[in-house]
């Protein structure tokens, strides 16, 4: 199952939809920069997110095909 | 607190861990990403989805069996074998075409054809043996007698049924009724009951229930009857029956010990809790009752009506049950639990009670 910071950083950058640094991520979510580079990583090789140094920052992002279109998303309720 | 998941978590914590059901909860609400092949789900492209519906209706991710005893029925059953229910009789329908063409007394037609003549259902999912493939069944939305009765019978494969209901909705149909195994229903009622997605299940108003101690892996099936030289588009009828399965064919019978037939039995038919379909309004079987007659649970008061509804029509014939006739039912019922507990506490990791940390077989010794 997802990890409750995998969770949080997915519903951030789906809320986001830009680019981030994985500071930026950390200082958002309340999480240490390790924690964040670790679960980013985890979460690059299944292919829901994007990361790549630039310069001396780690830049995360998510593609926008990302999107489940279709699929169940149409059925949930609202928070 | 309700675990979330997505289609990936699904695949590790049921799909590869052989516990699916078939039911098709997962694929119903999400066919752009979930098809079945060899019985099982699998995905046609990658879903990005954190928490899926998939996840969250299968049956075999998160059952809170006793939450649901509470919300559906207001208390916490008092029948640990049976569940929760209001009556428990034994009758048949009175249409002998209906009689002839069904298992036992019929009941499920009689009353999902009556159900439909006074509009209480406006459709029926029932599941009807294939015409391209002997034997396999698959649901369909049945909306006339003949329909229905087309998919009389017990058919002892799984079909994905819920992929049926999901056809009813988008046929339109408001009041549908299911007819499905435990797994079935209790990802019917997973899918009523959940919190976090919303699909209209309440449209599904009558859930018919039928007992069942497993299902088979049909090339499992056809390899055990090939064993009894029976070719499986020879059997014109399935039954299970005083311990025995039965085939009959246009030749005569074939009876086979139902202990041998444990080796053609689902994988995820043996971490299954629920014999009597506990939390169908109706449940359907045949143990207890007489040959030609059906033993019925009623649980719901909607089914108490439809049941009295349907007598006084004179469409059913009821008679009460004894408690002696119910004590075989209640018997088999407790051997599933008894047998599968033990098979789902051999399969979970560490539990912690309090500062008792232990394996699932140690609990297994600790509490049984």
């Amino acid at each position: 199952m997802m990890s409750s910071t995998k969770e949080k950083i997915m519903t951030f950058m789906c809320e986001e939809r830009e680019p981030m640094t994985i500071g930026e991520i950390g200082d958002k979510i309340g999480v240490s920069w390790a924690t964040v580079k670790t679960n980013v990583l985890e979460l690059s090789q299944d292919k829901m997110l994007n990361i790549k140094k630039v310069g001396k920052n780690w830049i995360v992002w998510r593609d926008e095909q990302n999107e489940s279109p279709k699929g169940c998303s149409a059925y949930k309720r609202s928070e | 607190m309700i675990p979330k998941g997505n289609i990936y978590d699904l695949e590790a914590e049921v799909i590869y861990k052989d516990l699916c059901c078939y039911c098709g909860a997962c694929g119903a609400f999400c066919k752009e990403y979930i098809c079945y092949e060899c019985e099982k789900p699998t995905t046609t492209e990658k879903c990005y989805e954190l928490h899926g519906a998939c996840y969250d209706f299968c049956p075999r991710t998160f059952f809170p069996i006793l939450e649901l005893d509470k919300k559906i029925f207001g208390a916490v059953r008092e029948d640990k074998a049976l569940g929760c229910y209001k009556e428990i009789v034994t009758a048949k329908a009175k249409d002998s075409e209906i009689g002839e063409k069904s298992q036992d007394g019929g009941i499920v037609t009689a009353l999902l054809t009556f159900a439909l003549d006074k509009n209480v259902i406006d459709s029926a999912v029932v599941s009807k043996t294939s015409e391209s493939e002997t034997w396999t069944p698959e649901a369909i939305v049945a909306t006339s007698k003949d329909e229905i009765l087309s998919g009389a019978g017990s058919k002892y494969t799984l079909s994905p049924t819920l992929m049926g209901v999901r056809e009813a909705f988008d046929g339109g149909y408001k009041n549908v009724a299911l007819v499905g195994v435990p797994c079935q229903i209790q990802a019917m009622t997973n899918i009523q009951n959940s919190k976090n997605f919303d699909v209209g299940g309440d449209r599904v108003n009558l859930k018919i229930g039928l007992m069942c101690t497993e299902s088979f892996d049909r090339e499992a099936l056809i390899a055990k009857l090939s064993e009894n030289k029976v070719k499986l588009e020879d059997v014109t009828k399935f039954d299970i029956s005083k311990g025995k399965f039965y085939a009959y064919t246009k030749n005569g019978e074939v009876t086979i010990p139902i202990k041998e037939m444990k080796s053609c039995m689902r994988e995820g038919c043996r971490v299954c809790f629920d014999f009597a379909a506990e939390f169908g309004d109706i449940s359907v079987g045949s143990i207890g009752s007489e040959s030609g007659w059906s033993t019925v649970i009623v649980r719901t008061e909607a089914a108490k009506k439809l049941m009295d509804d349907a007598k006084k029509a004179g469409v059913i014939e009821v008679k009460e049950m004894s408690d002696d006739a119910v004590e075989p039912l209640r018997k088999l019922a407790t051997r599933k639990k008894t047998e599968n507990l033990g098979n789902i506490l051999g399969k979970i990791d560490e539990v912690r009670l309090l500062n008792l940390a232990v394996s699932g077989e140690d609990l297994k010794t600790l509490l049984i």
